[in-house]
Formats: structure tokens, sequence, C-alpha cells
């Protein structure tokens, strides 16, 4: 019968062929991605059941199961737990983290606005110069500066304040830039004249016409920042003093402090996850679409 | 004939507006460069200070050859430490291979770069195309792969950990059964590359998902009238289209030689000794507690390592870049 078919009509033969294998394939790779997705979805899930399971329930070899008694208080309870040498609670260090994130957030995207819009609607000497430096600095990391950077902080008295990390992280000649940049140079500049014949100096033009026009990527820069000061460790770990760490900080020595009542760790991991998958969830596609912004090329 | 000349009037007029103009000009010019200047001030200073300061603070702790603070003594005495721990010729502890602590840091940083461009980077690549090709829930898949980026990194590291710390672990009766120590070199070692596969494929499936998406249809419709099956459509429709992004990639892949440091600190805390890094030794000399001579060492270190590993990293893109040249999306 199969001979039949191929001298009949051989190209369609040949398709079918094509097509089972296509969709072999396509199966296999389904199953491979479900498994992936599993992997990365599991270890939150095992964290999520056991963080609200009593000490008592999980040290008793219950790893797997579900609790025997809900114990929801762990989160309350976590955010009350002080470290070793530290008066700084759970609590306190997620809170620092939200000033931390937010004014550091603010302080980067504002300065990376405001060099991003006067280098790409203004002509002065110098402009290409700053435009270059900032590619090259991007691109070019120099390693081993670290010691040199907290000598510097030292010797600024920047070293163990917060104004220290909102000094680094106030550094504007980065990946922002480039996004803000390439967002002014797209808007049309008659937006400006047309400010500028209606008597809008350069501030209320920048301020009232220009910025409220790039929303949308001053948005996916802000969320993306925000995610990576959430997330810092080193900065907050090299240049904040040891009462006023950050959570990211803060928890890797406490799951190191605490391996016995493991069920406060899993609820303070929780905790620091929390904020992070809200936005994530609200702002999914613009988080990923600002990732692959322009894409990457060579 | 028409009467041309101008009438002394509109003269006069002329001739009393010309000054104005100019004095508005010159005005405009002023406010513009004032903005400027107010507009700039700050991110250039803060430039100026942290890239010169510290930029010219690493040379110079690069070559000081003293053990105290504000003293410069200049010396290669630091550069030389480096050779001399490579050519130690007893290990510091015990591992399999018998090397010596220096060169298990070189092996370690090396791996990262042929993980990257011969696992995570190829795995990357067929997990974008496939995304790409009708795949079922594609947007959950995307959405879930991405999620190692946002997630902070010590919750994440923790989370990997626990998956083999006994007896909690889930996989720790797994590798007791196989009878591996997972605390001891190689395993860890293996672990940490293993974290960041598992970690760090999501990042580039979604760069790899963008740039296989601007690859225009035609040329996948037209492969498909060709006939051509996923091996055909991927290796000369795909690659050729995103090689771009694929140099880009293998480079950001080298760099993690000289910059990875905190997934082997996060994941074995307590014993680097046997997972340790080029960068993971700057950022310990960077801490509290580490001596001066530490401090210089280790910059050293990181400029020596940085002088050899960029040209390589230049090479490898000046070569990668003559494929396919004129061709990307």
């Amino acid at each position: 019968m199969k001979d039949l078919e191929r001298e009949i009509n051989p190209n369609n033969y040949i398709r079918k062929k094509v097509n089972v294998g296509y969709h072999v394939t396509k199966w296999f790779v389904f199953a491979v991605f479900v498994i992936y997705a599993i992997s990365l979805l599991f270890p939150f899930l095992w964290m999520l059941i056991n963080s609200v399971k009593t000490t008592g329930d999980f040290s008793s070899g219950n790893y797997f199961g579900w609790p025997k008694e809900f114990a929801g208080k762990n989160f309350i309870e976590v955010l009350s737990v002080t470290l070793e040498g530290s008066n700084e609670t759970i609590g306190m260090m997620f809170l620092m983290s939200v000033v931390t994130t937010v004014l550091g957030t603010i302080v980067n995207v504002g300065f990376s606005a405001c060099v991003a819009y006067v280098i790409s609607k203004f002509k002065f000497p110098g402009r290409g110069v700053i435009y270059g430096v900032a590619i090259f600095t991007m691109v070019v990391p120099i390693v081993g500066t670290l010691p040199a950077q907290v000598n510097m902080m030292q010797t600024l008295g920047l070293d163990d304040t917060l104004i220290g990390v909102l000094f680094l992280y106030s550094g504007c000649f980065g990946f922002n830039f480039i996004l803000l940049y390439s967002s002014f140079s797209s808007i049309s500049n008659t937006y400006m004249e047309a400010a500028s014949v209606d008597g809008a100096g350069r501030f209320k033009t920048f301020f009232k016409v220009m910025l409220p026009m790039a929303k949308g990527p001053l948005i996916a820069c802000s969320i993306l920042t925000a995610i990576g000061y959430w997330n810092d460790y080193q900065t907050p770990y090299l240049y904040l003093p040891d009462d006023f760490q950050t959570l990211a900080v803060g928890l890797q020595q406490y799951q190191l402090e605490n391996q016995t009542s493991y069920p406060l760790v899993f609820a303070s991991m929780i905790i620091s996850i929390i904020p992070i998958l809200i936005l994530y969830l609200i702002f999914q596609k613009r988080i990923i679409e600002s990732t692959n912004a322009g894409g990457l090329k060579g | 004939m028409k009467d041309l000349s101008i009438p002394a009037s509109n003269i006069q007029t002329i001739s009393r507006e010309r000054p104005r103009l100019r004095s508005r000009h010159l005005s405009k010019r002023a406010t513009d460069a004032i903005f400027i200047i107010v507009m700039l001030a700050y991110p250039i200073t803060q430039f100026l200070v942290t890239w010169i300061f510290v930029n010219f603070g690493a040379l110079s702790m690069a070559f000081n050859g003293s053990s105290t603070y504000g003293e410069f003594t200049f010396s290669f005495i630091n550069f030389k430490v480096i050779f001399e721990d490579l050519a130690k010729p007893y290990p510091d502890q015990a591992n399999f291979l018998n090397l010596n602590s220096a060169t298990i840091v070189l092996l370690n940083s090396l791996g990262y770069c042929f993980i990257t461009i011969f696992i995570s980077l190829p795995l990357s690549l067929l997990f974008s195309y496939f995304l790409r090709k009708k795949m079922p829930i594609a947007n959950v898949f995307r959405a879930i792969f991405f999620l190692p980026n946002i997630i902070p990194i010590v919750a994440l590291t923790f989370a990997f950990k626990m998956s083999y710390t006994t007896p909690v672990g889930y996989l720790s009766s797994f590798f007791e059964a196989l009878g591996i120590n997972t605390a001891k070199y190689p395993t860890s070692q293996l672990l940490v590359y293993a974290y960041c596969i598992w970690a760090g494929l999501g990042y580039n499936i979604i760069l790899f998902s963008g740039a296989i998406g601007r690859i225009p249809k035609e040329l996948f419709e037209s492969a498909e009238l060709d006939h051509a099956g996923y091996f055909k459509e991927f290796f000369h429709v795909v690659i050729p289209c995103i090689w771009p992004t694929i140099v880009t990639m293998v480079v950001l892949g080298m760099t993690h030689v000289l910059t990875l440091y905190l997934h082997p600190y996060l994941l074995t805390y307590y014993d680097t000794s046997s997972t340790y890094t080029i960068a993971l030794n700057i950022f310990q000399a960077a801490g509290d507690g580490a001596s001066y001579t530490q401090q210089h060492q280790a910059t050293a270190y990181g400029l020596f390592f940085s002088l050899i590993w960029a040209p390589i990293i230049l090479l490898v893109r000046h070569f990668m870049s003559k494929k396919y040249q004129g061709i990307g999306y």
C-alpha cells in the first residue's frame, strides 16, 4: 500500500514522513520544556509548602508531605527575627530593601533620563565623547577594581552609609542610558519646538513634555532597575552598615545561621520573592520586551 | 519697470530688528548651555570620580609593594605572586587531579566559558527555536523560563542548594545512593556549573527568541516550501540570520571567566576553596578583614587576567564576526 502511495504521489509521501518527524520532535521538545519548567517551579513550591509547617513537623522528617498543622504564623514570626551580631530584624531588612530599591531606582533612572535627553537632543562640544565613553565603559569591564572602589568609598566617607550606596547606584552611563537615549532620539524635535513657541523653558519642556512622552521606556527601565536593586547583593553587602542591611544580604546570613528551623528560613525566602513576583506578574510582557530591547548585536 | 528699492522706513525696521534677533539668539544659546550644564553636572562628576578614582586606584594598588596604608612603593611583587602560586608543586588540598589552588581557580573560571559556549548557548538556541515553532503554551514556558532572572539570587541559590542538602533535599538520597559527596571537589564545582546552566537558560532564551522573532517570515516559508526539516531550517536559516546575536552572547559568556563570583560564593559559602574563581578571589579581598597586601594582590590578579583574556575575547569576536557577514536580525 505504501509503495503504491509512493508511486502515485511521491511528494505527498515525503511530506507525510516529514510531518511525522516534525510532530515527534515537537512533542519530545514539549516534554523537555515541561520537565525544565517543573524543575524551576518545584523548588519554590516545595519551599512554600514547607514554610507553613511547624518546625517540629518538618524536623520529624515530613519533608515532602502536606503540613500536619498549618503554621502561617511563620511569616509573621520570621519578620521579628534578628541575626547574630545585629539589632536589625528581618522586617526591618525588608523595609531597608524597599527604601534602597525605591531611592536607587529614582536616582539611577532619573539621572539616566537627564543625560540621555541632553545627549540625544542637543548639539554641543563633547557630546560624541560622552556617548562614546558611555558605550566603552559599558562594554569593557575592568576586572580587579573592587578593592580600589572600597578604598574610594572609605576615602570619600561614603562607606557604611545609604548615601554611599545611592552614590554608586546613581552611575547612569549604562543600559538605561542606552535605552532612554534611543527613546528620546525617536521623539520628534517638533514637540520641543512647539513647547518653546508656547513659552516653555528647557526644564519645563523636559519635565512636562518629554518625560511624559517617554513614559513607556521610563517605566520599563524603572522595573528592571528596581528588580536589579532588590536582588543586589554586592553593593549593600560591602557598603551598608551591619545594622541596616537589605533582605538579600540578611537572608544569606540567616540561612547560614539557622540550620534547625527550616520552615522559618523558607518563609523568609518566600517573603523576599513576593514583591518581585507581583511586579513580574503585572509587568511580565514589558519586562521581557525590555530585556530584549533592540536585541544584542555584535 | 517696478521700483525695487526698499522704502527707508522698512530699512529702519530691519536694522532695528537685527540686534534684537541676535540678542534673543544669544540668550537662547546661553539658556541651552545652562540647561546642559545643570543636567550633566552630577552625572559627569559622578562618572569621573568613580571611574578615575577606581581605575587609577586599581593601577596604583596593583603595583604597590607596600603593606602599609597610604604608603606607595613601586613593585612587581603582586604579579610575581601570581606566577609563584601557579608554580606551586604541591596541592593545597586533596583533590582528584592533585592540583594546587591557583590552578583550580583558573580551571574553575575557564569552565564557565566552556559551559556557556558549549552547553548553555546551544541549549538556549534550541529552546528558543522550538518556542517559535507554534509550541503549545509557549508564552507560559517563556514566562517560567525567565523567572530565575527576577528571583533574588540568594533565594535562587538557596532553593537549588536545598535540593541536595542532606537529609532534607529531594536529590540528597540520589547523590548518597551513588556515593557522591556534594561538598567535595570536583562535584562541588560541577554543581555550581549545573546551577549556572539551570538558572541561566531563561535570559539567553529571551534574547535568542527576540532575534529569531526578527527573522522575516518569508525565509521560514521558503524553507518550508523546500521541505527543509527542523535540522536544515535551524542550521541554514536561523543560525546565519541571528549570527551577530550569537557572537555577542559568546563574548558575554567569555567575560564570565573574569566576572563570575556570586554563584560559587552563595552555593558553597562554607567551603569556597574548591570553587574559587578569579572574581571571587577579588571579591573576598574587598570584604572586611582583608589586609592591604591581599587587596593589592587581588587587584594585580584581576588586571593580569584581564590583560590576557581581553585580547582573546576580541580575537574570538573578530573571527566569529567574519562568518555570515552582512546578515543579522
